[in-house]
């Protein structure tokens, strides 16, 4: 294992923690699209039939 | 014959022996403590995906979240929903813990802080841990009665299957509890929606609830004001159910079994998936709750009518796999608590302060012995629990107290034991203050919901944190250095931090990269 091929970890809290960014980001909003359409469609089922 | 047929006893020994065997033949690929505690980190997306439904889900969620229902009208369902909000933030933090490359939750305590946070966390999950198994026993031992009307006594059944647990959680560690899930998965899955159909039937479908309920028993926010506020859901009260739950899920024990996810992208889709399955079973849930009301509008316990739903609309024959499944859902989740409190007792305190350098070997059968002793221990407390009951509520309230002093430390880089511990004694301090109404007059009802006080001991909690930290001396640098590279190292690039130099046991870490083959 080549270790200088591997870049220097931070050692102080850093926008690294979110690393890749693109997989946290789109990530978090389709979960949170999901969480908002389980909601949303379990509301729109309870008041079907009303 | 407790009522039951001979088929339902047949299935109820066939779920037994199948679990049983499964443990067994686990045992096989149990060899080190690393296959022991996190099941080698080999786990691959189904495996993640039924271990967090299997963990995250206890028997006790059923007859909690229809009990709700009955009670507040669908906004109860926010007494399991409210962690669905966490989702989005879980997506963020999970790969976070997982980069720590620590064994148990405890090791962050001795990873970011010093000062005795470690075993005083270790101590205090031992005994969470203990308490977590006796609901859990006791949780199913209720279920099994009211299936049974009473029949089959939880004298009877708690023990069973504390024994049975200890046999194959002992032999194959995580292994064992995460294979055991996907059987419990699938049956719980089951159970929650095969009500559905009967309740519906009686109730004349959702025409016939809307005609028998009024609007707001529809909601899923019910208006606040009005009326006892120790008994209203409001927005504020799901919002602060909400960060009380974050902060105490965060620090749960059992997040040890993330670490057992093959990567990052593993453990994140895994944990995902594996909570979305949870909350729309919890919607199947609900609905009995509000079907129930229309049955049976005059139940004395609420929490009752789980039981009462699946001894009336389960057809004959169904009885033991009902049964099978509401234990196999208390004994998925001990078995996981079982291996988290044996890691636990065995890095964090046995390893560290009894016998510091002795064989993997060893410690791996001070691990087994630590769980079934705390199964036993489970198995005490849940026949005597009715002496205990204040201890386990000031337990669940100290994870929401301990909760902060993770998030916080892994963000804020100056904040240090003094600082967590300031954190721990004032939220603790304030809790007490609204709980015995110290600060605020007995009469005033809400003070004593644990929302309002929540508002309170966690800004408390927080500030103190930081006000602490700040006039006291830093943690030592080369602590926090090692602490903040693996977080900024992802899984997978554990080479760059055994070249900052920073790891006293470079092999330990090199240990944690991705496993090619699959659980």
């Amino acid at each position: 294992m080549n270790h200088a091929d591997e870049p220097t970890p931070r050692t102080r809290p850093s926008l690294h923690y979110f690393r890749p960014y693109r997989q946290t980001i789109i990530g978090f909003f389709v979960v949170a699209a999901m969480v908002g359409l389980l909601i949303g469609a379990v509301q729109l089922f309870l008041r079907a039939g009303g | 014959m407790h009522g039951l047929s001979w088929i339902d006893i047949g299935m109820m020994i066939g779920y037994f022996v199948l679990i049983t065997i499964i443990g067994v033949a686990s045992a096989k690929r149990v060899s080190t403590q690393g296959d022991f505690y996190v099941g080698g980190r080999r786990f691959g997306k189904f495996l993640t995906i039924m271990m967090s439904f299997g963990v995250g889900t206890s028997n006790t969620h059923p007859i909690l979240v229809s009990g709700a229902v009955y009670k507040f009208g669908m906004s109860g369902i926010w007494y399991s929903w409210l962690y669905m909000l966490f989702m989005p933030a879980q997506w963020i933090l999970e790969p976070l813990i997982r980069r720590l490359r620590i064994y148990t939750t405890a090791d962050f305590f001795d990873l970011r802080y010093s000062k005795g946070l470690g075993p005083f966390f270790s101590i205090s999950a031992m005994f969470n841990i203990g308490i977590m198994i006796a609901t859990m026993l006791i949780g199913m031992g209720q279920v099994v009665e009211g299936i049974t009307a009473g029949e089959l006594r939880s004298t009877t059944v708690i023990p069973i299957a504390a024994v049975v647990v200890v046999i194959y959680g002992t032999a194959g560690g995580l292994l064992a509890a995460a294979l055991t899930d996907v059987l419990q998965g699938v049956l719980v899955i089951a159970l929650s929606f095969m009500l559905l159909p009967p309740m519906f039937h009686a109730v004349g479908g959702l025409e016939g609830l809307h005609a028998a309920l009024p609007a707001e028993q529809f909601s899923l926010a019910m208006p606040s004001g009005g009326g006892n506020p120790a008994e209203t859901i409001g927005v504020f009260a799901i919002f602060m159910l909400f960060i009380n739950g974050v902060m105490g899920n965060l620090i749960e024990p059992q997040s040890q079994t993330k670490q057992s996810a093959r990567d990052e992208w593993t453990l994140r889709l895994g944990v995902q998936i594996g909570t979305l399955m949870k909350r729309i079973c919890t919607v199947a849930w609900a609905l009995v709750g509000l079907c129930a009301i229309v049955i049976w509008p005059d139940l004395d316990d609420p929490e009752s009518c789980f039981g009462l739903a699946t001894g009336t609309y389960l057809p004959n024959g169904f009885s033991g796999l009902m049964i099978a499944a509401m234990m196999a859902a208390a004994m998925s989740t001990c078995d996981a608590l079982m291996v988290c409190g044996s890691a636990i007792f065995s890095r964090n305190l046995y390893a560290r302060f009894i016998r510091t350098s002795a064989s993997d070997r060893h410690y791996l059968y001070v691990a087994r012995v630590v769980g079934v002793l705390l199964v036993a221990a489970g198995l005490i407390i849940a026949f005597k629990l009715g002496t205990v009951i204040d201890a386990v509520e000031m337990w669940w309230k100290l994870t929401a107290f301990i909760g902060p002093t993770l998030l916080l430390g892994m963000f804020f880089r100056r904040g240090n034991s003094w600082g967590a511990w300031a954190c721990m004694v004032t939220s603790a301090t304030v809790w007490a203050l609204t709980e015995y109404n110290l600060i605020v007059p007995a009469e005033k009802l809400r003070w004593d919901t644990v929302w309002y006080q929540a508002a309170l001991y966690l800004p408390a909690g927080v500030a103190a944190y930081f006000i602490v930290s700040l006039i006291t001396p830093p943690e030592e640098k080369s602590k926090l250095d090692r602490f903040f590279a693996r977080l900024n190292t992802p899984v997978g690039e554990e080479a760059a931090l055994v070249a900052t130099g920073l790891e006293p046991r470079p092999e330990e870490i090199m240990a944690w990269q991705p496993k090619r083959k699959d659980a």
